[in-house]
């Protein structure tokens, strides 16, 4: 008996011993990514932070907090209140734009669901680039926009949207938009709707069974798509580029300007330190709100 | 206790061109307890939610105490369901589950309070408020069901097979328990089940139901007794299904020669003698527990013994019965001088035999 105890014993310590000596193998690759790929530059950005710029070129290894206090300037101050202001503006339009669209495909049938989800990912295919060109023949002085609007007699002469505000805000809403919408359709899709019926069945209107159960289930994929829609929204800086032609100013044109024009590479190393903070705090409120680790719908 | 609450009058109900309810028809009384019985698919669930109003009915109407409310809205009819998955929300706790209802109502605060905590104690959850659904085991959340659905007062109360995924020891124990809070509330309960032994221990009045069609309504000592169709027969209680050919009437007796296998008794009910002429070809339904086994030849059905086997504390004996297909006889015990292969002689007492698929059945119900 003792015997065929320790034969089990010693056969289970070495397999065990097998898998101890190799577990790291599986795990290593991925470790071995993160640390390369996103741990090293992000300490190399917020090292670069707190270093000199270089009379000419590149920088001096001395310690200074100085572009940190450039930050709270008022010319830079005013740009994180613009992007942020735009930001909120185009969250809270994709949000009433996408939460319906993405409610409605989840409840389509089966055929139709899968349809609209090609014609919602299709965009992806081409470069946002080249799709944002395709609005500054949109929104040019006599443009299509401005042909049709002046062949229905709405408006008698070019609105001029190009290079304006509401045009930045536009491109912003369009290339952000897939990613409420597919948020919201993965939660609303995985919604169990006997919720909804045993809400009306207790004596709650659509309505307030919408209010009171939907929106409640549905949030997690309402926080997430907030989340990709306004962290990406401070700063994607080629659509303010593009549509806004310089006139609208955001935090990633700032980053870019000074890391490109400005040739101040800790200044710019500064901002994206703020700006990957102001991140982590949303995505931590996220968590927080929601009780869900991951985001819903994309990640 | 005769008065009418619920009349369900010619509803049919087709899904995708298949018909899931083909006309029923159905009154039920206040304060009764009636269960629907029924294979899966056999459109018990589609009643039930016509009733509740989470589904429109192609035709026909529902009247709610002597009222049409066939196209009222869910939230506007008096009526409350226990859903088969419960349908609890989880992002309230227990206590704002079960004042859900009210507080729709615009019920007052304290008023409030004192009902959740009234129901909680029938259902025995006193001091489960603060728990999430997440928090509960599957009995508990079932309680906290019925107590969200109980609390509104409603006139009717529909159970869609609450106590289908709870195991067999908890399922008894919440027989009893539901059984307990419909009597002392008086509420009407409609009752979703495909467990027969469910059905039977808990109803005033069963309907059993096949392909959109009811097969029979009666209590669930007419139903187990007096099948009036094959299907139930065999549906409830599993009873053995024989076919002959009828060769008299004496006495309320019917004799009934089964051909190359002896002759059987049944009784002839006074309603069922029109339907009854010599010759015809009828079906006579025995439960195995009445069937008495001999060796000696004698009135009855000469077969073989195929197998026997013990279970539940009864003793199985099928028998070959050809084109009859398999009998089986039950009995108590496990002695028994029969093995493969004898052959015996099985009879019954008349009255144990009971005519099933007369053509006055489908009228009767219909």
């Amino acid at each position: 008996m003792s015997g065929y105890n320790k034969i089990i014993n010693q056969s289970g310590t070495g397999a065990e011993k097998k898998t101890k000596g190799h577990w790291w193998m599986t795990v290593a690759p991925l470790y071995g990514f993160t640390i390369l790929f996103v741990a090293l530059p992000i300490l190399y950005l917020i090292i670069l932070s707190f270093l000199t710029r270089a009379q000419t070129w590149g920088v001096v290894n001395q310690f200074t907090l100085e572009n940190y206090a450039r930050i709270v300037k008022p010319v830079y101050l005013n740009t994180f209140k613009e992007s942020f202001q735009l930001a909120i503006l185009t969250t809270i339009t994709t949000l009433l734009v996408g939460y319906p669209f993405g409610y409605f495909m989840a409840r389509l049938p089966r055929k139709q669901k899968s349809f609209m989800m090609l014609l919602v990912v299709i965009p992806f295919w081409t470069s946002a680039l080249m799709r944002m060109y395709g609005w500054i023949i949109i929104f040019r002085s006599n443009g299509i926009l401005d042909k049709i609007l002046m062949g229905l007699k709405i408006t008698e002469k070019p609105l001029k949207l190009l290079y304006s505000y509401p045009a930045v805000l536009v491109g912003m809403i369009y290339s952000l938009l897939p990613f409420m919408i597919l948020s919201v359709y993965s939660s609303t899709d995985k919604m169990d709707w006997s919720l909804v019926e045993a809400a009306r069945d207790l004596g709650a209107t659509r309505l307030k069974a919408f209010l009171t159960v939907t929106v409640k289930m549905t949030l997690p994929g309402i926080l997430s798509g907030i989340v990709l829609v306004f962290i990406p929204s401070m700063g994607l800086f080629f659509i303010a580029d593009i549509l806004g032609g310089g006139k609208v100013m955001l935090v990633g044109n700032l980053i870019q300007n000074q890391l490109q024009s400005g040739r101040d590479w800790p200044f710019a190393a500064a901002l994206s330190v703020v700006l990957m903070i102001f991140t982590s705090i949303m995505i931590w409120l996220y968590r927080k709100l929601s009780g869900v680790k991951d985001l819903e719908g994309l990640l | 206790m005769s008065e009418i609450i619920l009349e369900l009058d010619g509803i049919k109900k087709c899904f995708d061109e298949t018909d899931v309810l083909k006309g029923i028809s159905l009154s039920i009384e206040k304060g009764e307890f009636i269960t629907f019985l029924g294979a899966s698919g056999c459109g018990k669930t589609t009643t039930l939610r016509i009733i509740a109003g989470l589904e429109q009915p192609d035709e026909g109407h529902v009247r709610l105490n002597g009222r049409d409310v066939t196209d009222l809205e869910p939230n506007k009819r008096n009526v409350n369901t226990v859903f088969q998955n419960y349908a609890l929300f989880p992002h309230m706790d227990v206590y704002s589950n079960v004042a859900y209802g009210l507080k729709l109502k615009k019920v007052e605060k304290r008023e409030i309070a004192r009902r959740v905590e009234e129901m909680l104690e029938l259902v025995q959850l006193s001091g489960y408020e603060k728990r999430m659904p997440s928090e509960l085991s599957g009995g508990q959340r079932q309680r906290v069901a019925i107590a969200r659905a109980v609390i509104n007062n409603p006139q009717v109360l529909l159970l869609d097979e609450p106590l289908g995924a709870l195991d067999l020891q908890l399922r008894r124990q919440m027989q009893v328990e539901l059984k307990r809070i419909q009597k002392s509330l008086g509420i009407t309960f409609i009752y979703i089940t495909h467990d027969q032994e469910e059905a039977l221990n808990m109803s005033d009045r069963i309907v059993v139901m096949r392909e959109g069609r009811f097969q029979q309504i009666g209590t669930p000592n007419q139903v187990y007794y007096h099948p009036r169709t094959s299907y139930v027969a065999r549906f409830v209680g599993t009873a053995n299904i024989i076919t002959g050919r009828l060769e008299e009437i004496r006495e309320g007796i019917a004799w009934i020669a089964v051909e190359g296998k002896g002759e059987i008794c049944a009784l002839a009910e006074e309603g069922q003698l029109p339907w009854l002429t010599p010759g015809q070809e009828v079906h006579v339904a025995v439960r195995g527990e009445n069937m008495t086994l001999h060796r000696e030849p004698g009135k009855g059905l000469r077969l073989p013994v195929i197998e026997k086997s013990f279970a539940g504390g009864m003793l199985r004996i099928s028998l070959d019965g050809g084109e009859l297909g398999e009998l089986i006889s039950s009995r108590q015990g496990i002695d028994s001088s029969f093995g493969p292969g004898d052959l015996v002689t099985v009879s019954w007492e008349p009255d144990q035999g009971v005519f099933v698929d007369l053509e006055e059945a489908d009228e009767r119900i219909q």
